[in-house]
């Protein structure tokens, strides 16, 4: 029972960052309708060059997290200035393929720039681990799943009582509606890949401590966060981090019962599972579409 | 039947492209290069068969290419089958495994079937980098004996490009000749609208199932080409971006055009000679090209040349010079 509870655990951290991912990815698809392949590189960045900086200057953590997540927001508003202000047609086809070339972009120059290093992180609060019921838990956990939670409440009382978060959800909802009534859509959709950025960004310093983050380690990770969220329904938060924490745990469960090499074909495994039984997901609703 | 010879003319101008470049230029690094436009081509002309014609856009092309491949691979290295029976049985292995995940995911509408098939690649992908007691996981797989058919062996880079080539103009051939025909009209009409197409009679599941099959064997057919071209082949090859390039290639060429593939092709091939120096920038230079080249041409080079050539015809010829409209024409304004 102690192993079943010890492997849960280890899910739990990442589980945490493909929840944010996923939250993400559910952001900027009910601001765009499109998906931004490159959230799994901004995790990628945000922890490489918090790695980088500490190595460098061994500032307080807290500082160096704040750094890099501000810069994650920039380059999540610079993804949405060359995929979609950019663009002639911002359709979310468009978009969607936009941000694949702008993954491969900041995918490049970071290998280009880190010279394929890795970087770690140190924990949060030190890596002795809490003993409960004869498992050990890394405190890192308990901050990477804390952050989860810390996020989903304010994103909640963000898109519900600020008046940005209400005309990001009314420009989501009827853009054009929206527009006439004074809602800026090119603000609303720069707010929605900055917000996607941060929370990727978070859950980059969240997850470096755990496992070290190389130039290569976003593409997978996005591809998953993807599959969490397609599995809790794009666009709902309680499915993102359900489906985050699902991913997670499942991954871990195979990876400690099974076999460690196929991790990683899980959360495909179960993005196929879902996309031919319940294609919306567990907690959105099946829409009829307009033909 | 002259109507459908005349349908195979734009072959002529592929078909000299094909003989003509390696007699001029054929030493053996080039032909070997030329080989890879030659599989790339063949990649290319099967996914516009589904991306292009059917407008279904698949990520699962790249993985199709590893499975031939690594079918091919493993038949000849693992299980010591005779080289032709391997390189036969790959495009077989794709089409099947192509029935069992195209099935449930063309039920899926849009960009939920590209998400499926995303899902396929790189499921494909991890099980060519993980099962490594089959195929050599990440260090690849080494012992592939050369291609030998009946005592012929294929040992000689010009030898495996004449192959690759004949097999590109194969299935360029019968591409051009599916398009033309019922079934490519059924294609073309469910990817433009499904509902109509299905009002109008078309069996838009089992034409876009068997398209996406054949754009599958068409993936096969490159793969296994490649293991005996290489003879050494990894999963790298045969990843997430793998599949996105080979899309944004085809889009770059032109979807659904006869040339686009060719264009795309050249494309692959232009990045693979010129940037091996830079091969580290190389996928950042691609993503850069290809966002400004959705820019520039949303159709595709071939498909906005096309367009450019179909505004010049229907444009309307000047009136001929008539005295009396000068008159006629003041009048008028």
């Amino acid at each position: 029972m102690s192993d079943f509870v010890q492997i849960v655990f280890a899910g739990l951290s990442t589980g945490a960052a493909y929840s944010l991912v996923a939250v993400g990815f559910g952001i900027v698809y009910m601001g765009t309708r499109a998906i931004n392949f490159a959230q799994g590189e901004y995790v990628m960045v945000a922890g490489v060059s918090a790695g980088a900086i500490n190595e460098a200057t061994h500032w307080p953590l807290l500082l160096t997290i704040a750094i890099v997540v501000a810069g994650c927001v920039l380059v999540g508003i610079l993804t949405e200035l060359v995929a979609v202000r950019m663009m002639r047609r911002p359709d979310p086809g468009t978009i969607t393929v936009a941000t694949i070339g702008l993954a491969i972009a900041i995918k490049s120059i970071v290998l280009l720039v880190s010279n394929r290093e890795t970087f770690s992180l140190p924990a949060f609060s030190g890596t002795s681990p809490l003993h409960l019921g004869g498992s050990a838990l890394q405190p890192q956990t308990l901050w990477n799943v804390g952050l989860v939670i810390a996020a989903a409440v304010l994103l909640s009382l963000f898109f519900r009582y600020t008046r940005r978060g209400v005309s990001m959800r009314a420009a989501a909802d009827d853009r054009l509606m929206a527009g006439a009534l004074g809602v800026s859509y090119r603000g609303a959709t720069m707010w929605t890949f900055g917000l996607a950025a941060g929370l990727a960004a978070i859950a980059g310093a969240g997850l470096t401590p755990v496992t070290l983050m190389s130039y290569a380690q976003g593409t997978l990770l996005g591809l998953k966060g993807f599959a969490a969220a397609m599995l809790g329904g794009l666009g709902s938060m309680t499915g993102a981090i359900v489906g985050g924490f699902s991913l997670g745990i499942a991954e871990a469960l195979m990876s400690g019962y099974v076999s460690s090499a196929y991790a990683d074909v899980v959360a495909f495994a179960v993005l196929l599972a879902v996309l031919f039984t319940r294609p919306t997901g567990i907690f959105k609703q099946v829409s009829v579409e307009r033909v | 039947m002259s109507e459908r010879l005349r349908g195979m003319s734009p072959l002529v101008p592929l078909a000299a492209l094909l003989v003509v470049v390696p007699l001029l230029y054929g030493s053996a690094y080039d032909l070997s290069s030329y080989t890879g436009f030659c599989i790339d081509l063949i990649l290319l002309a099967g996914l516009n068969l589904i991306a292009g014609y059917g407008r279904q856009i698949s990520l699962a092309q790249a993985g199709f290419y590893g499975l031939g491949a690594y079918a091919a691979g493993v038949a000849v290295a693992k299980l010591e089958l005779p080289s032709w029976l391997a390189f036969l049985m790959a495009p077989v292995v794709v089409a099947a495994v192509a029935v069992v995940v195209g099935a449930p995911s063309l039920r899926l509408k849009g960009m939920y079937f590209t998400m499926a098939t995303l899902g396929v690649g790189v499921v494909l992908f991890l099980v060519f980098e993980r099962a490594t007691s089959v195929t050599g996981g990440p260090n690849g797989l080494l012992g592939i004996t050369p291609l030998e058919v009946g005592g012929f062996t294929f040992d000689e880079p010009v030898k495996l490009y004449v192959l690759a080539a004949v097999l590109a103009l194969l299935g360029m051939a019968a591409s051009r000749n599916l398009v033309r025909s019922r079934i490519g009209s059924g294609l073309r009409a469910s990817g433009v609208s499904e509902p109509a197409a299905a009002v109008a009679g078309v069996e838009t599941f089992r034409i876009r199932l068997a398209v996406f099959v054949l754009s599958g064997v068409y993936g096969g057919v490159a793969g296994a080409l490649e293991t005996y071209d290489s003879r050494f082949i990894s999963p790298t090859s045969f990843d997430f971006f793998a599949a996105v390039l080979l899309f944004v290639a085809l889009t770059i060429g032109g979807l659904a055009t006869f040339f686009g593939p060719v264009v795309g092709a050249a494309v692959l091939f232009v990045f693979d000679r010129w940037l091996t120096s830079l091969s580290d920038a190389e996928p950042l230079i691609l993503g850069i090209v290809f966002l400004i080249a959705v820019q520039l041409f949303p159709r595709g080079i071939v498909g906005s040349i096309e367009e450019r050539w179909r505004e010049r015809s229907a444009a309307v010829p000047p009136e001929p010079e008539d005295p009396a409209a000068p008159a006629v024409a003041a009048a008028g304004t």
